[in-house]
């Protein structure tokens, strides 16, 4: 039987560290969570037949994660002909309160990686022929753009083409693929030198997260509250944010979770040493969705001194410096690198390293923004897609994260945070806060 | 109006802009054109970030943030003749 062997990139890699530590602390895993709000449910048996082509052509998706002998090194195993598929189940709701509990589920139920588990699917069905489909994948498996676009490509078939076996197989247009033919071994090294001398100046100031002043009070699994606008509403923030010049949207975002979460922090008389807020950032070349089973995002650490937070517009323009300082010298690129560099160190070295130049934290947030979808994502297996929100797993300490998405042109923003971590008034103080800070509301209690 | 000169240098920018989105910023299958709507195409404010970092390199301009706009970075034709309007005296031909 032929097998095909995937290696993990360092982005990949970087995943499965945060799988491991995830697991260490009795969650489920790396998860990442899709909800695909239907208007219409959609056909089981035409799903599965979906789902079998996918894999046929993508034999990738229910490969188990192996470890080379020698090296330990991580790598997908795909067979030619698999035998298995992801797993899809059907579930009964009754209304929005079913659904928020069906998608916590799904983020807390491991998938198994090893067996090829890496990708399923719960089917909930609702009055009025309604249905969300729920969608789970192993994050070290691909990351948020290429979860969208396997939904375009399951679900839009005639539209969208199947990639090719060679695209299929991750590597054309694979960052890692980039660096290693256009970048010489000098400067590699020096992109290298230079991610550690960030995480250095980071870690003169390091953060302090709410995780780890709250340790006792957390409970292993995540929570998940949405802040959801309309269009009218996503109309009026999208102005909000042309205020400061073109493309200010994940200026305009950061620095309202920004200043949203220092007043957490201020309410609760703490004064941290800075904020640090793990923020990703799609590599892709543009106009294209490959690779898609490998992730293809750069993690930079954005660091905030309280004084910058105090409003939203002084979050944005440490925001902004910060960006421009990144692109100048370039930090995106110098974070790849070392994520490629270090994705031979075991997992649980891995962690620790990044946990002692942070003296026992990592971040105080991890804040992304995925855009706008998929273009292709309008509708799945003939049903209309009415909404699509993310909910992905977040690295414990700092057990939160703020993800903005857009979808038919009205902005949702995911609140994750370890259960446990954050109280329902407080959820609550941080909904309002960014609600009335995105709007221009004066009342931001 | 423009000597032949000036059009020529015009032309070398947007060919040098052309070649930058197409290497660095913009997959193979994305045909950029002097006139490809950039922000159709999947401009963003990294890419962006990118190409004015390109440009001032390149050209020795800085863009300030209040001329860029949908309609100054929209193609290629556009950020070049900014580029240009914004080149020092002595690097552009008097008619």
């Amino acid at each position: 039987m032929t097998i095909k062997r995937f290696q993990f990139n360092g982005a990949d890699r970087l995943m499965l560290a945060i799988d491991y530590q995830l697991r260490k602390c009795r969650c489920a895993g790396n998860n990442g969570v899709i909800a695909l709000y239907l208007d219409r449910a959609v056909d089981m048996e035409v799903l599965k037949s979906r789902a079998s082509d996918l894999v046929r052509n993508a034999p990738v998706i229910c490969a188990p994660l192996k470890r080379q002998r020698l090296t330990g090194l991580p790598r997908w195993e795909a067979h030619q002909s698999p035998g298995r598929l992801p797993v899809i189940t059907r579930l009964e709701g009754e209304g929005e309160a079913d659904v928020v509990r069906a998608v916590r589920n799904a983020l807390n139920r491991s998938l198994n990686p090893p067996a090829g588990d890496n990708l399923r699917f719960d089917l909930l069905s609702l009055p009025g022929n309604r249905q969300v489909i729920i969608m789970t994948w192993a994050h070290m498996l691909m990351d948020a753009h290429g979860a969208e676009t396997l939904l375009a490509l399951l679900g839009s078939a005639d539209q969208v083409p199947w990639p090719s076996a060679s695209e299929s197989g991750r590597f054309a247009g694979c960052y890692s693929l980039r660096l290693r033919t256009e970048t010489d071994k000098t400067t590699l090294k020096r992109y290298v030198n230079k991610s550690f001398a960030h995480i250095d100046a980071c870690a003169q100031r390091p953060p302090q997260s709410l995780f780890s002043l709250r340790r006792a009070a957390v409970k292993p699994g995540f929570d998940y509250t949405l802040e959801v606008f309309t269009a009218d509403e996503t109309r009026r923030i999208r102005a909000g944010a042309r205020r400061f010049g073109l493309f200010k949207e994940s200026a305009y975002y950061t620095g309202a979770a920004m200043h949203a979460l220092h007043r957490l922090y201020a309410a609760q008389g703490i004064t941290p040493p800075s904020y640090v807020a793990i923020v990703t950032s799609d590599v892709r070349k543009k106009g294209t969705h490959l690779p898609l089973f490998s992730n293809q995002a750069a993690s930079v650490m954005y660091q905030f001194l309280p004084r910058d937070c105090e409003d939203i517009e002084s979050a944005m323009e440490a925001f902004a410096a910060q960006t421009k300082s990144f692109v100048r010298d370039d930090m995106f690129n110098a974070s790849l690198a070392l994520a490629e560099y270090t994705r031979y160190m075991p997992d649980w070295f891995y962690i620790k390293k990044m946990q002692q130049a942070f003296k026992g934290e990592f971040a105080s947030a991890v804040i992304a923004y995925t855009g706008d979808p998929v273009s292709q994502l309008v509708s799945f297996l003939g049903s209309n897609i009415e909404r699509l929100y993310h909910v992905p797993a977040v690295l414990t300490g700092p057990g939160f994260g703020i993800f903005f998405s857009a979808y038919a042109r009205a902005l949702c923003i995911t609140l994750v945070h370890a259960d446990g971590l954050l109280s329902a008034d407080e959820v609550l103080s941080l909904r309002t806060c960014l609600r009335a800070l995105l709007l221009r509301e004066t009342n931001t209690a | 109006m423009r000597c032949a000169r000036q059009v020529h240098m015009l032309a070398d920018i947007e060919a040098e802009i052309v070649g930058y989105l197409h290497m660095v910023i913009f997959d193979p299958s994305v045909l950029i054109e002097r006139d490809t709507d950039l922000l159709a195409a999947g401009l963003d404010s990294i890419a962006l970030l990118n190409l004015l970092l390109f440009i001032e390199k390149q050209y020795g301009v800085c863009i300030p943030e209040e001329t860029i706009t949908e309609e100054t970075i929209r193609n290629v034709k556009n950020i070049a003749a900014l580029v240009y309007a914004l080149m020092p005296p002595d690097l552009t031909v008097q008619s």
